[in-house]
């Protein structure tokens, strides 16, 4: 008993001087440790990228890779909500956006909705649009494309935009050259 | 006596330790996800980064989830302004059943459907009602997922330690 309890005691002992030696070693250096911890910040932001971009190199290589990007103009005829997209009759991904995400669509930024991987030949995208038209009526709209997926990357944006002289929303897919 | 009350101290130093240890920078990120709200509006979990938020996971079936929803109404306007949001997500099959609980609670945050669970399943919900408790910073702080309804005092407790962060 006497053994067990002086056991614990020393690990006791031995717990509470690791933490007072922690604290006691970080007021004298504390610049330099800071300095050191964004250093290594910084390194591990760039091995982050860097890791990043390879993962999707070896999921996604350029000889197979399709990529489809979704554009707004300003959007005065339709409030997007959602889009989902079928590609040779199966679908791959449906995203809802929020008012945030529109927003910035509508300044200009460009969603990278899907990336998938497909083999040469013909193809066929279909887009599906939800959301409000004018007068807050629910709004759903398709469009397709055929493409030919040939050696290298292939790029598809889907463009939403105002077609004034009508008075309504414009849907198009193109493919990025 | 004297050597009970050393065993006693070690112990409470072994406790005291590990709560040091293990920080807010070991727990795990919440997964994200986006639902649309009985309003009509898409909302992202990871766009309240900076607010505490609540995600209080419910049901119009769960009689619990229903008397849980004042309590809930009166932390969300208690903790506002400091930061808390709560949101709470519904798996009731019909639109019109979480549309009810909404109303309930008064508009004071919004209900998410997720009748398909997707949410659910994020966050390992077996059992209603349950809360998560996520941090400024979106990780995954705490945790009631075991059917019982934590109470009012426990949970502001929780909600006040994380926005005083």
């Amino acid at each position: 008993m006497r053994n067990t309890l002086y056991w614990m005691m020393a690990m006791w002992l031995a717990g509470a001087t690791a933490v007072t030696g922690v604290r006691a070693g970080e007021l004298p250096d504390a610049q330099a440790m800071d300095q050191e911890v964004q250093q290594l910040k910084d390194e591990v932001l760039d091995l982050n990228r860097e890791l990043f971009m390879l993962e999707e190199e070896l999921l996604f290589p350029s000889s197979t890779q399709v990529s489809v990007f979704v554009s707004m103009d300003v959007g005065e005829y339709f409030s997007l909500d959602s889009v989902q997209l079928t590609l040779d009759g199966k679908a791959v991904g449906k995203y809802l956006y929020t008012e945030r995400e529109v927003e910035a669509l509508h300044r200009g930024g460009v969603h990278r909705l899907y990336i998938g991987n497909l083999r040469s030949g013909t193809h066929e995208l279909v887009a599906t649009f939800t959301g409000q038209g004018t007068h807050e009526r629910d709004y759903r709209r398709g469009a397709t494309l055929q493409f030919e997926k040939g050696i290298g990357a292939k790029y598809v944006e889907l463009a939403i935009s105002d077609r004034g002289s009508k008075m309504q929303p414009d849907f198009t897919v193109r493919e990025w050259e | 006596m004297a050597a009970t009350a050393c065993l006693a101290a070690a112990l409470a130093a072994c406790l005291v330790v590990p709560a040091w240890a293990a920080g807010p920078d070991a727990a795990p990120m919440a997964p994200d996800f986006v639902l649309r709200s009985t309003a009509g509006k898409n909302i992202r979990l990871s766009e309240h980064r900076s607010e505490v938020v609540a995600l209080a996971f419910v049901a119009s079936w769960c009689g619990a989830c229903r008397e849980g929803l004042p309590e809930w109404r009166r932390l969300q306007e208690e903790f506002a302004g400091d930061g808390l949001r709560l949101i709470a997500v519904s798996f009731d099959s019909r639109p019109e059943a979480a549309a009810g609980m909404a109303d309930a609670a008064g508009g004071a945050f919004p209900v998410l459907l997720d009748p398909e669970g997707e949410a659910g399943r994020l966050y390992a919900i077996g059992r209603l009602p349950a809360v998560v408790l996520v941090d400024r910073e979106g990780r995954l702080r705490i945790q009631h997922r075991d059917g019982r309804q934590a109470s009012a005092t426990e949970i502001r407790r929780e909600i006040r330690g994380l926005l005083d962060e």
